[in-house]
């Protein structure tokens, strides 16, 4: 193979690209994005973007979102200091208390997994690691070849 | 003038250049009309700015380059793992040879004889698959450097150079350009 073979083939595709010019749009494509222009510009203020809303109108929406949050944070506050909310509390706390159980299991596990990297050594681990690093990537590879020879373009 | 009247001149002084950009990373007319459209959109937002800025023609062609790609992301499965073994295209395949027009043929019009190699040019980039066809744009139609691109669709350097070796062999085989002395 010609060592400047790539050199070569870049400047021949080069000069070819280099030859074309723009392309003309289709002949209605100004029509329509006028139209288009005029649709957006003549919509209703509510089906606009929220920035092409009137000044008072987005400051408006902006106070009615603030004053909900506000009517929302101070119902929750309230709501947390009512007695109907510590009766439901207790109710679900107790509930909840068979989750102690599985949190329990699972401290136990993690334990388990940590005595057994001390105890294996990290050399060890490292090896494990190698092992499944490469048999990952031994499946990429296979995979890889498969695909190739099963779906690649053949040669005339 | 007035104002709808100077954008109606900017929209036809730049759309040719943002159709082109569109139609040669997407190599689909109704999507690359789609981008326009929404490119121009864009500008009628701006157009206070944009029309005494020098640099308004270069703006456009980012906005179509970038709405181009974001369409290629939303809409095409790309840049996977195996992009070039999929190498078909929408038009009936890889196998075609565009037929060259015969300078001899022409009785030697060189002007029709260009103009039609440029057309055929044209199709022969339309034609390469994405993967391949949209780093070479790119490349070639942006300017943008190899690692530019890379980071532009998040694929690796080396992706993005098999990609543009691939391409400008696919062109070069549909084109049957002549390299020179050389023989690979």
């Amino acid at each position: 193979m010609d060592p400047d073979y790539e050199q070569k083939l870049e400047a021949a595709v080069r000069r070819e690209l280099n030859t074309l010019g723009e392309l003309s749009a289709p002949p209605g494509l100004e029509t329509r994005i006028l139209r288009a222009i005029e649709q957006r510009a003549t919509a209703p203020w509510h089906r606009q973007a929220w920035t092409n809303w009137p000044q008072p109108l987005r400051f408006a929406s902006v106070m009615v979102l603030l004053v909900a949050f506000g009517g929302l944070c101070f119902g929750a506050w309230y709501f947390t200091h009512t007695t109907a909310f510590a009766t439901a509390w207790e109710s679900v706390s107790g509930a909840l208390s068979g989750f102690d159980l599985f949190r329990r299991t699972l401290k136990l596990l993690a334990n388990s997994i940590e005595l057994a990297f001390t105890s294996l050594g990290p050399v060890f681990i490292a090896g494990i690691a190698v092992m499944l690093a490469s048999a990952y990537a031994l499946c990429i590879g296979l995979g890889t070849i498969y695909v190739r020879l099963a779906f690649g373009r053949r040669e005339t | 003038m007035t104002e709808a009247q100077q954008f109606e001149a900017f929209l036809h002084d730049h759309q040719n250049m943002v159709f082109s950009t569109a139609m040669r990373l997407l190599a689909k007319q109704s999507d690359a009309e789609d981008v326009t459209q929404e490119v121009f959109l864009c500008a009628y937002q701006r157009f206070v700015e944009l029309r005494e800025s020098p640099t308004a023609g270069g703006w456009l062609r980012t906005v179509a380059t970038n709405l181009s790609l974001n369409h290629l992301k939303r809409y095409r499965s790309r840049w996977s793992f195996f992009s070039d073994v999929f190498s078909r295209t929408d038009d009936g395949g890889d196998e075609y040879v565009i037929e060259l027009p015969s300078e001899v043929a022409v009785g030697g019009d060189e002007q029709l004889v260009a103009t039609e190699r440029r057309e055929l040019v044209e199709r022969a980039l339309q034609s390469l698959i994405p993967a391949q066809r949209v780093p070479l744009v790119l490349h070639h139609f942006e300017g943008l450097s190899y690692e530019e691109i890379a980071a532009r669709l998040g694929v690796s350097l080396g992706k993005v150079k098999t990609d543009i070796f691939r391409g400008r062999e696919e062109l070069r085989r549909k084109l049957r350009l002549e390299l020179g002395t050389e023989s690979k």
